[in-house]
């Protein structure tokens, strides 16, 4: 794993909104602490009595159903901040977060986040900017999913989340697609053999390749083209 | 002859917050009312006022590339409408449209975020309520990625009497003049098995409606029927 000592964090990601004397003060808080890849990190319908600060990594936040179908509604990696509104308004965990590779971070307890909070107006609002950013994410996503077929919508979900946390192996090579199949399908709203099928379209179209024993997006454009998106649209 | 002023709304902002702040609350930006079909902010746009609805309700909708329109939440008295815009500077991601006459208080980005900061409780309200808009849009998408039709209405139904219902001598009153095509629109359903789903909680004398009224006679069952503990 990669040291943590970035200058450059995601500019959706609440340490990339943050001012610098913000940022510093923010990353000052809390216990370092690693997770192994797949740990869960919060369990769904437990107290919250922390939150996580993500230093580097990817982790995914799933609902769990009463009936038993998890659904991934949303990823998050480094420079974010997990699991604050149920720390601060002390309610149970509305969801799991596992991590989906090896997952650097900071255990920061509420009391130190809600005192925190209060001697920085800063970070109040620049987390009111990330948790707006949230929102407009989810109701576009809610958007995709009555008004378009699987497809477009798995495009899409490659495009967004290649492009906030997928990592160049080599130059020039592409972005590697940083989640599963399985969670593809399931942030996008698909059965898994249709991500199975749009990957091999994808591949056939030149969108996709195989390398380093990872799956990379080496066209963008094209990918974009079957997500049926034009250029002023935010993926 | 004196005119009272009107109450403050019971839930929402108003309702989160020190009493010394709704006061201020009613007083912020400009006292306006709108008609049914107004539109209070338009999906593109790049204002970034926000708007304190009073009395009423809206409707919160977002194009869809074939031009239908998604509807992804309501909106009622005591909530909040547009501040997003004045958090992170992008353009309208909504459009919101008022059904029914309103009233509401509209306030430029600048004197709400000055009320704000003089105001701690009310920025932690703030927070919190968009986090409460976050918990439903993403209960909207989980439902539809893990339950069929009848249980999305049902979800839907419990959560909209768990924000906007009030106790009346029938049951709970969701107050709110939602159709059956916004019902659809808002689970994302066909119209004719919503219609079905509607008619079935009739029948099991679980739901009462009439012209733009929803009363929930039996919410246990209701709760029930939604995959949802007692």
């Amino acid at each position: 794993m990669q040291p943590v000592n970035v200058e450059d964090w995601p500019q959706r990601s609440l340490l990339g909104v943050l001012g610098r004397r913000s940022k510093e003060a923010l990353l000052g808080l809390g216990t370092p602490i690693t997770y192994p890849a797949h740990q869960r990190i919060v369990r769904q319908g437990e107290s919250a009595r922390y939150t996580v600060l993500v230093l580097a990594g990817l982790v995914k936040i799933v609902v769990g159903t009463e009936r038993g179908k998890d659904v991934v509604i949303a990823v998050r990696g480094s420079g974010d901040l997990i699991g604050e509104m149920a720390a601060l308004e002390r309610r149970p965990r509305s969801a799991h977060v596992i991590a989906c590779v090896p997952v650097q971070a900071k255990v920061i307890h509420s009391r130190d986040l809600v005192e925190f909070l209060e001697r920085s107006p800063e970070t109040s609002l620049a987390l009111a900017k990330v948790l707006s950013g949230r929102l407009r994410g989810s109701d576009r996503r809610g958007v995709d999913l009555i008004a378009y077929p699987a497809p477009i919508r798995i495009a899409r979900t490659l495009l967004e989340v290649t492009g906030r946390w997928g990592e160049a192996p080599a130059a020039g090579q592409g972005l590697a697609i940083p989640l599963s199949q399985r969670d593809i399908a399931s942030l996008a709203g698909t059965g898994l053999s249709s991500v199975e099928k749009a990957f091999r379209q994808l591949e056939e179209g030149g969108a996709l390749d195989r390398l380093y024993r990872r799956v990379l997006i080496t066209d963008v454009d094209r990918l974009r083209r079957f997500g049926e998106l034009s250029d002023e649209i935010p993926y | 002859m004196t005119v009272r002023a009107p109450l403050p709304p019971d839930r929402g902002l108003c309702a989160a917050v020190n009493p010394g702040t709704a006061a201020g609350l009613l007083r912020i930006g400009t006292g306006r009312f709108f008609r049914s079909g107004d539109v209070l902010v338009r999906e593109g746009e790049s204002t970034t006022f926000v708007v304190l609805l009073l009395e009423g309700c809206a409707k919160v909708t977002a194009t869809t590339a074939d031009g239908g329109r998604a509807l992804l939440a309501i909106r009622g008295a005591g909530d909040l409408i547009g501040e997003l815009a004045g958090f992170d500077g992008e353009p309208r991601s909504a459009t919101v449209t008022a059904v029914g006459r309103l009233r509401a208080r509209v306030a430029p980005r600048a004197e709400f975020h000055r009320f704000l900061a003089e105001h701690p409780d009310a920025a932690v309200a703030v927070s919190r309520l968009m986090a409460a808009k976050l918990r439903w849009s993403t209960e909207r998408r989980v439902d539809f990625s893990g339950y069929d039709v009848a249980v999305r209405l049902a979800r839907v139904l419990v959560a909209l009497v768990a924000t906007y219902g009030t106790h009346t001598a029938r049951g709970w009153e969701i107050g709110f003049p939602l159709t059956q095509p916004e019902l659809a629109a808002l689970i994302g359903a066909a119209e004719p098995t919503v219609h079905k789903s509607l008619t079935e909680l009739r029948r099991r004398e679980i739901l009462d409606t009439g012209y733009r009224r929803m009363t929930i006679v039996n919410l246990p069952a209701l709760r029930a029927a939604a995959v949802l503990p007692a």
